[in-house]
């Protein structure tokens, strides 16, 4: 489980952090479980950063994930997968990670 | 076909040439091309009573500020927060006041500086969302999230490197003969797939320069433009929209594509009545779904336009003409003003470098404002030549 804002009014699940509800315009959001459950809809490999912390870790692997939930959330990738992949994510303080990939589907 | 803005007429078109980087303020750059339309056209500067300023750097100071600094007492003022889709959306509210009176003459700048250091916290404050949920991955600024609009764009519609670099080389062709383009070097397609990896896919070639520099043009009546003795642009049609799609898994299309259709009503012409095109090319992906979006070729499709098409001034689709930003390089905000500036050149025939002949109908489009996953702001704008 992944702790993202959720309306309490239509419940709408919203990522990255927001004040007020973009479906309702409700202000009642609450941080709650929500299922790391996703779909992988784009990635990219990284190959710079203007910041000193990263340049030993480069290339990064990147993939935007679009949670069954609703929102699409930025997460650091294990392995290459391919766009429509079945994945599931972790929260890691405050980034994200893609974990077990699972093609079956 | 109706005539929306009907006297309303767009001239003196300039740039204040780029440098790589800059010690100087905003403020200078903005100043500068004041000075320039000022003296393109025989205006002073107290007599343009209308200021409308695009620009990312200059905070804490605003538009309103910058009256002070310029001695200048306007009676209409505008600040234009839609980066790349500025040149547009700042034509639009400027000759709509005009048009209603409230200013006569209206100034549209944008310009930005770009120091050593200062570029780094321009990424890394670029907006709340992509401060909290790109930043963290490595990296400041538009790259990952343009490499993975570009990457489900590849994968969606089979567009390959090579169709992208078509358009960076033609561009790259274009600029050679644009003075104030920061790239002097003719670019071969070896050199452009050979290039260094940014964000995959996108490499060097694919991502624009940042840069200072600062762009303009003036907003009048037709029988002003007259009297100064300048040539001039009509505006046929504009459209404008923000936040189109939000529920797309990857912007994969532009707000342009809501509103292309009222936009060739409106304008009266048909995509192929348009002489030259000026597209916000931050990544050549972003030029390819303006291709689509407003209706040159169908969804998809861009990357057999790109192949069926020379996009040099004297190819027969010119585009980009003085080297898009992609050449000329970004200079913040007057990124989203090159366009404008270059097409009202081409409509006067005052192009700076080679001329498109005989361009009679012009279209600029921008795109701007990239917040976490996809660029927010678009707009358009059919422009035709005063002679
Ligand atoms: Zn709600």
């Amino acid at each position: 489980m992944i702790k993202l804002q959720i309306c309490q009014t239509c419940k709408t699940v919203h990522y990255p952090k927001r004040e007020i509800c973009s479906a309702c315009l409700s202000h009642d959001l609450c941080w709650q479980d929500v299922s790391g459950k996703s779909t992988l809809v784009s990635s990219t490999e990284l190959h710079i950063s203007t910041k000193l912390q990263w340049h030993d870790k480069l290339p990064l692997l990147l993939g935007l994930v679009k949670l069954d939930a609703g929102p699409k959330i930025l997460a650091f990738a294990q392995t290459k997968l391919p766009i429509g992949s079945n994945v599931m994510l972790i929260q890691n303080g405050q980034t994200f990670n893609i974990i077990n990939e699972d093609n079956n589907e | 076909m109706s005539d929306p803005y009907g006297d309303i007429v767009v001239t003196a078109p300039i740039s204040v040439p780029y440098v790589r980087f800059s010690h100087e303020r905003s403020n200078y750059w903005l100043g500068r091309a004041l000075g320039k339309v000022c003296k393109a056209s025989g205006l002073k500067h107290n007599e343009i009573d209308g200021l409308s300023i695009s620009s990312f750097t200059l905070g804490p100071d605003s538009a309103v500020s910058l009256t002070q600094h310029f001695g200048m007492t306007p009676r209409w003022v505008s600040q234009e927060v839609t980066g790349g889709a500025s040149g547009v959306t700042a034509l639009r509210k400027a000759a709509r006041a005009v048009q209603m009176g409230d200013a006569d003459i209206v100034a549209c700048l944008a310009g930005d500086t770009n120091s050593q250091d200062g570029f780094e916290s321009l990424l890394d404050n670029f907006s709340s969302d992509m401060s909290a949920a790109v930043l963290p991955y490595g990296a400041g600024g538009p790259n990952v999230s343009f490499a993975l609009i570009t990457k489900a764009y590849m994968e969606a519609y089979g567009a390959k490197r090579e169709d992208f670099g078509k358009l960076a080389l033609s561009q790259r062709k274009n600029a050679l003969s644009y003075p104030h383009a920061l790239m002097k070097k003719p670019l071969g397609i070896d050199q452009y797939m050979a290039a260094r990896e940014i964000s995959s896919p996108l490499h060097l070639f694919d991502c624009v320069m940042p840069c200072a520099g600062a762009e303009g043009y003036l907003v009048m009546h037709e029988i002003k433009a007259k009297a100064l003795g300048l040539p001039y642009v009509k505006i046929k049609a504009t459209i404008e929209r923000h936040n189109a799609y939000a529920h797309d898994d990857v912007q994969l299309r532009t707000g342009l594509a809501m509103d292309a259709k009222g936009l060739w009503a409106q304008a009266g012409i048909a995509p192929e009545n348009i002489d030259v095109m000026q597209t916000y090319d931050d990544y050549p992906v972003i030029s390819f779904m303006q291709f689509e979006d407003l209706g040159f070729c169908a969804k998809g499709e861009a990357k057999e336009f790109v192949r069926q098409h020379d996009f040099t001034i004297t190819g027969n689709f010119p585009h980009n003409t003085s080297g898009g930003q992609l050449s000329c390089g970004q200079a913040g905000a007057a990124g989203g003003f090159l366009g404008m500036v270059e097409a009202i050149r081409q409509l006067t025939g005052t192009a700076l470098g080679k001329q498109v002949k005989g361009a009679k109908y012009g279209l600029v489009s921008g795109f701007g404002i990239i917040n976490y996953d996809k660029g927010l702001s678009c707009a358009a704008a059919i422009l035709e030549s005063g002679q």
